[in-house]
């Protein structure tokens, strides 16, 4: 393609000099931001996890110091522990229903679309807002989730202030920021399966559920392998944000995760080499769960 | 997919996925919904146990009181914030994404890889240094600090508009070229009016994004006056203690809604150009 523009565009040859100048006005900008915000601080953060640097001093190469110390530091297992947890916990729940959520609303139907915003809403609201309107549904005394537990005789945890429940409200409140935009792509996925496959399932006398999880899910699991990359990534991102809003990573750093962990050492002990150590063992364990989802899906595929 | 393909047509199944996705929908919403609720109760209602539900009047009072929360000058902030953001991005994506669709140069594919590479790097990752970077030109506690590390990333932007304009009638720029129309003018004229659709969703998309955005503008913004929304709103929110600080929670509410409600009207107004941005990501998976 590029040849045979080349010729229609290119033949008045004195053009040439001047098509340079517009395409480097066209593009440097964008090039230099980039470059200065993303792809420098990429790079810094890679060289400085071999460095040791509290902001005010010079920088120090130590090498592999950083990553040793991954392995002895007392804090960070636990971090990486609560990471996964939030994986364990989230990822799944979000993918899976958030399918089941768009095959309920892939209906054209009086008021659907009304419904269908609804469900889009949390997609518009900051985690600022969220962390204030789930404050009252998690209220130990008055909050929402207890009053109903309380009417069938349940006394409920204490949620965000409860060392083992902090982690899963922390979660919930996640799994409910991110469904909108799994609802939304699962949606679009199914949009593009052909009408014949459906009918074809609707013969074959199978019913609805075995129909959804047989038929259905197999025909947008293009969608569904990148939804579970996205929601990798937002359950190793988010439960920072919301965490650090709500209960500052406690109690007790019960939801401090690697990204939170990371920030600390940053922000709290100026550790800037450790922390940026900290951040790549993150980017590992996103590699890492990646990989394995890319295989179970490449052995799907392989069985057929 | 029709909906009497998948579930049967029976009236009574019908009536019976109508009202799961009604029930379903409402406690969804159902923590925004008493926001709402809460937002126009009076502090008695909003504090007596066991909490109610519904106010007995409307109180519109508490919104007036949110607006010492919510002043005008931090909403002035976020827009400025937002539309910043907005504005600078679009301009450098756009053009950028033009230049990589339809003004062939040897370096094209290089370059457009180069954009590709922060899909695989956690939003959080870069953080740390870019709050350096940041720090090194002397940017911190700026509106051009707050700004300008967001706009560099620009990758979003310039693959959605190289793949609009890929597949845009290479012959209308030709046409126009050959009349003797400069790049410039190509741009703006021949092909700007007629890419409004990915604009639109562009802009949808990061419209939310940089309005709702807390965690840089908290570390960039220390001084009251770039102070966003969500660095506003973040001290009232009760958390783990489940105690409000010295705003009452009736009228945090109140406060919550307001900075919600430009971005989520907004958001049902533009939905559609929202959704295809986001489904058009998932198109060629």
């Amino acid at each position: 393609m590029t040849q045979v523009k080349e010729k229609k565009v290119g033949t008045k040859n004195q053009l040439k000099r001047n098509d340079r100048f517009w395409l480097g006005v066209f593009i440097i900008p964008n090039l230099f931001m980039y470059t200065l915000f993303i792809l420098i601080p990429s790079a810094v953060g890679v060289l400085l996890s071999f460095c040791e640097w509290n902001i005010l001093g010079p920088i120090k190469w130590v090498g592999l110091e950083n990553y040793r110390r991954l392995f002895t530091d007392e804090l960070i297992m636990p971090a990486f522990g609560r990471s996964l947890q939030y994986l364990a916990y989230g990822v799944l729940p979000t993918v899976f229903g958030g399918f089941l959520l768009a095959v309920l609303l892939n209906w054209k139907v009086k008021g659907i679309g009304v419904f269908r915003a609804m469900f889009f809403l949390p997609l518009t609201v900051s985690s600022a807002v969220a962390g204030i309107s789930w404050s009252s549904i998690f209220n130990p005394e008055a909050g929402w989730i207890n009053l109903l537990l309380k009417k069938f005789g349940i006394t409920g945890p204490e949620w965000l202030s409860s060392f083992t429940w902090a982690l899963p409200s922390v979660t919930i409140i996640v799994i409910w920021l991110s469904l909108p935009l799994v609802i939304i792509l699962y949606l679009a996925g199914l949009q593009r399966i052909s009408p014949e496959i459906m009918e074809a399932a609707a013969l074959d006398g199978a019913n609805v559920w075995q129909r959804i999880w047989g038929i259905v899910f197999p025909c947008v699991a293009s969608t569904t392998t990148l939804v579970v990359v996205i929601e990798i990534l937002a359950f190793l991102g988010s439960p920072f944000e919301i965490s650090l809003l709500m209960v500052q990573g406690g109690p007790l750093d019960a939801t401090t995760s690697l990204a939170y962990y990371a920030y600390k050492v940053a922000f709290e002990q100026f550790e800037i080499g450790y922390a940026s150590a900290v951040v790549m063992a993150q980017f590992f364990v996103f590699l890492g769960v990646a990989l394995i989802v890319l295989r179970i899906r490449k052995s799907i595929k392989a069985r057929g | 997919m029709a909906n009497g393909v998948l579930f049967t047509q029976k009236r009574s199944v019908n009536t019976i996925r109508y009202s799961v996705i009604v029930l379903l929908a409402l406690l969804f919403t159902f923590p925004l919904l008493y926001l709402v609720s809460g937002s126009l109760m009076t502090l008695n209602e909003v504090t007596v146990y066991p909490p109610k539900l519904l106010p007995t009047t409307i109180n519109l009072q508490n919104y007036v009181d949110a607006m010492q929360v919510m002043t005008p000058r931090i909403f002035g902030n976020t827009l400025f914030f937002t539309f910043g953001i907005l504005i600078l991005q679009l301009i450098i994506s756009f053009s950028a994404g033009f230049a990589l669709a339809k003004m062939p140069f040897k370096y094209a594919a290089t370059v457009v890889g180069l954009f590709a590479i922060p899909v695989f790097l956690p939003t959080n990752v870069s953080i740390i240094p870019l709050y350096l970077v940041t720090y090194k030109l002397h940017l911190l506690d700026t509106w051009g600090g707050m700004i300008l590390p967001i706009v560099g990333s620009t990758a979003f932007g310039t693959l959605l508009f190289r793949q609009f304009l890929v597949n845009f009638p290479d012959n209308l720029v030709d046409a126009a070229r050959i009349d003797g129309a400069s790049w410039p003018r190509v741009l703006f004229q021949v092909v700007l009016p007629l890419a409004r659709p990915p604009i639109a969703s562009y802009a949808a998309v990061t419209f939310l994004t940089a309005w709702n955005m807390y965690i840089w503008p908290l570390m960039v913004g220390h001084t009251d006056n770039l102070k966003v929304a969500t660095v506003q709103l973040a001290p009232l929110i009760a958390g783990g203690t489940g105690f409000y600080g010295k705003i009452p929670p009736n009228v945090t509410y109140a406060a919550a809604l307001l900075s919600a409600l430009p971005v989520t009207l907004f958001f049902l107004w533009a939905q559609r150009w929202f959704i295809n941005a986001i489904a058009g990501t998932g198109n060629d998976s």
